[in-house]
């Protein structure tokens, strides 16, 4: 096997030793129960919500709380569905985009087909994006929520989120929640979370740990919540609270964020230089992005020979990227999100996705261009 | 005190098989030491059956574990007593006790002839005490409780409870195969279907990366391990096709490159056959199925080798197909969607009638022999265990 090529950190990315080194070292000093009433208990029971305000105060949040979960999926799913069955009673429309990570479509398809909430499923726009104004006109006097991603994981449009809350500041009643999974660390942009209700980060899109993520809560609204038990994180979320993962979380975002702004333009450079290669060979590769282009992920799709192939082809020659998301490319054949931006079935169904980190080289990227060059020309 | 403390293993058609009964019963008795090797039991062979002594474990795991072995008729859960005919009233009733039921019937074997008393004499003994110290009544034609005693050198047996055994021969006596494994539905049926007739497969894949995943080679992983029931050690090996595929995809129309392709299989099949010492190829193949598979079609690939090819799903539906594969639980792993082979390159029209000399005109346009040798020279093995 030669040396690997890892582009595809949109699925996942390699876990920081130093975040690595919290973990374990909490492992071994931090056992006790946090819901214990004993001395030690006590202990790691301070400890979780002195990193809970360390989290918040790392996002500039401060009317919220933190839910820590076992990841985005979860995050996802506690925000949508515990929001929405907890306030059903006010309405009973609710909006997302056909674009989201499965975990949130699936979930808005359990409460449409299950629980007899009215969907709407916005479309991107020719930018790419979810507008403000999209969401505003999907506006009804029925809606309670509004699930919009910050940034998509296949082609990874930037949604306006900040401005998308401005506009549901002006009606109370409905609640806005964004996956945040791909946006935290991977910006150049100062957002402001604290306009945001509900916020979900995963840990390991980041360098944390798997399985390990938190949903960002404003205090005052309450979600149904899917564990029940203990009463573990403000009674939304029971289970024995995981002081390890914590802190490691925290030590993550705090990575993350202390260094976005150089990583980001270190990653624009290796990006436009995939870009320029993409675009002198219009015959061979159509992109698949965004109008306003985000470095970390690049989505093209190969024109004349199979995508599936392509990436099969790379990961032999020990590159790494994949054709579409890996949470769900087991089952489908073609990318819903590229289809979701008007491109054909030829183009939707022959997907790329280069996902890029601070750490890859512009070797790494040299490495690509080359070997996708003479892949395109070797496969049949 | 009397227990079922043994299962007796009934062979199945090697009673008929004369002078290589011996060795049969011999395979069988490691088959069945192999399958059982986790757990703490003793295995006993003599002359008409095999006998499992519990030694203190629950039956049930272990005839489930049994009814994997090929070579097996049924299996009996049965009680070992001394050779005394007070013992085996007394036993026959205890025993008979635990059972429900409102009938039953007594049935006597003696192949120990030194036993003073005859087989309708130990019935006629044993039948009355049963009569008078239970409710049950004797029905001949259709009891509910079939009390079975069977006087050997060793002791008596008696049992009640009987489970079927898989059939077939003991895995191994039948020689070897090479099995084609695509990873497909029908592939592993027809690989156990072999198995069961005491075939033991080395199976050949081809792979055409980068046309094919790599996570086909799992799938096929996963499905031999569930083969491993029914033969625990399991040679994969791995033929590199991509460079013959491409050279047919360049040299002959799209309708033929299905034909050429499988007569390049069979090629490759026939040739690490004889390497392997195997003398017949096996497939999963089934008539009509798909182009390939038309009986022209098999006609016109089959010409390329001399080696007999067996197909033991041949003359299978789909669903019966799908139905064995679910019984040996590979169902669920081969529909798992990658693409293979036979699947990458598939033409729109495939040809359902190939002529053979059609066939040969476009293969003659390329040196495929030295193809296959470099495949044949870069094969890859797995051994599944």
């Amino acid at each position: 096997m030669p040396n690997i090529i890892y582009l595809d950190n949109a699925s996942t990315t390699k876990l920081d030793p130093v975040v690595k080194e919290t973990f374990s070292g909490a492992l071994d000093k931090y056992y006790a129960n946090p819901s214990s009433i004993h001395k030690l208990g006590q202990e790691a029971n301070y400890l979780l919500n002195k990193t809970k305000d360390e989290i918040l105060g790392l996002l500039k949040c401060n009317d919220h709380q933190v839910i820590f979960t076992s990841g985005a999926t979860e995050s996802n799913n506690l925000a949508i569905k515990g929001v929405c069955l907890r306030y059903k009673n006010r309405g009973n429309h609710i909006i997302t985009s056909i674009y989201e990570h499965p975990s949130v479509l699936e979930a808005f398809k359990q409460l449409e087909k299950e629980f007899d909430f009215e969907v709407t499923y916005l479309y991107p726009n020719s930018d790419g994006i979810i507008s403000a104004q999209d969401v505003k006109n999907a506006l009804k006097k029925e809606t309670i929520f509004v699930s919009i991603m910050a940034v998509n994981n296949e082609i990874g449009s930037v949604n306006p989120i900040e401005q998308i809350a401005d506009l549901l500041k002006d009606y109370p009643k409905v609640l806005f929640h964004s996956d945040a999974a791909q946006l935290i660390g991977k910006t150049n942009k100062n957002i402001n979370f604290n306009k945001i209700d509900l916020l979900t980060i995963s840990a390991h899109k980041m360098h944390g740990l798997v399985s390990s993520g938190v949903l960002i809560k404003r205090k005052k609204i309450e979600l149904l919540p899917l564990a029940s038990g203990g009463g573990q994180e403000y009674n939304f979320r029971s289970g024995t609270n995981d002081l390890a993962s914590a802190l490691a979380f925290k030590k993550t975002l705090e990575l993350a964020l202390f260094t976005s702004k150089e990583r980001y333009l270190h990653v624009e450079g290796l990006a436009n230089r995939l870009i320029s290669y993409l675009k002198s060979n219009p015959d061979l590769y159509e992109l698949n992005l965004p109008k306003e282009i985000n470095p970390y992920i690049i989505n093209f799709s190969s024109i004349k020979k199979k995508g599936s192939v392509v990436v099969e082809a790379l990961s032999n020659a020990g590159i790494m990227v994949s054709s579409i998301s890996a949470c769900h490319s087991s089952k489908e054949k073609g990318s819903y999100v590229v289809a979701s931006l008007g491109k054909s079935e030829l183009i939707s169904n022959n997907t790329v996705r280069v996902s890029l980190d601070y750490l890859n080289t512009n070797k790494d990227i040299d490495t690509l261009v080359s070997t996708l060059d003479k892949i395109i020309k070797d496969i049949r | 005190m009397v227990s079922y403390d043994y299962i007796m293993v009934r062979f199945g058609e090697l009673s008929t098989k004369g002078k290589n009964k011996k060795d049969f019963i011999h395979t069988l008795f490691l088959n069945i030491k192999h399958a059982l090797k986790d757990y703490d039991v003793k295995v006993e062979s003599r002359f008409d059956h095999i006998y499992v002594y519990l030694n203190g474990n629950e039956y049930q795991p272990i005839i489930d574990r049994l009814q994997d072995v090929s070579g097996i008729q049924g299996l009996s859960l049965v009680a070992r007593i001394e050779n005394d005919i007070e013992k085996i009233k007394e036993s026959s009733l205890e025993l008979i006790k635990l059972e429900e039921g409102k009938t039953f019937k007594v049935k006597v074997k003696r192949s120990n002839k030194k036993f003073p008393l005859h087989s309708e004499e130990i019935t006629r003994l044993v039948a009355p005490v049963i009569l008078k110290s239970t409710h049950l009544k004797v029905d001949v034609h259709n009891p509910d409780i079939f009390l079975n005693i069977e006087v050997r050198d060793e002791g008596t047996y008696i049992f009640v409870k009987t489970f079927p055994g898989a059939g077939g021969y003991p895995l191994g006596v039948a020689g070897k195969s090479m099995h084609m494994l695509s990873g497909g539905i029908d592939s592993p049926v027809a690989a156990y279907l072999m198995m069961k007739r005491g075939v033991t497969i080395e199976c050949i894949h081809f792979a055409s990366p980068p046309y094919t995943q790599e996570a086909v080679i799992y799938k096929l992983m996963d499905l031999l391990t569930k083969l491993n029931r029914y033969q625990p050690r399991i040679r994969l090996h791995i033929v590199p096709f991509t460079k013959i595929q491409e050279a047919i995809y360049d040299n002959a129309p799209e309708s033929y490159c299905i034909t050429i392709m499988r007569r390049m299989m069979y090629r490759l099949a026939s040739k690490l056959a004889r390497r392997r010492n195997c003398p017949v190829i096996s497939t999963g193949e089934s008539v009509g199925q798909v182009a390939s598979q038309t009986l022209q079609s098999m006609a016109t690939i089959n010409e390329v080798t001399s080696t007999p090819v067996i197909r033991p799903c041949a003359t299978m539906d789909k669903l019966e197909i799908i139905k064995l594969s679910k019984k040996i639980d590979t169902y669920d792993i081969s529909i798992r969607p990658y693409e293979d082979c036979c699947t990458i390159f598939t033409p729109k029209a495939p040809k359902t009638a190939p002529k053979l000399e059609e066939a040969k005109q476009y293969e003659e346009k390329f040196d495929y022999e030295s193809l296959i040798n470099e495949a044949l020279n870069n094969i890859e093995v797995k051994i599944i265990e």
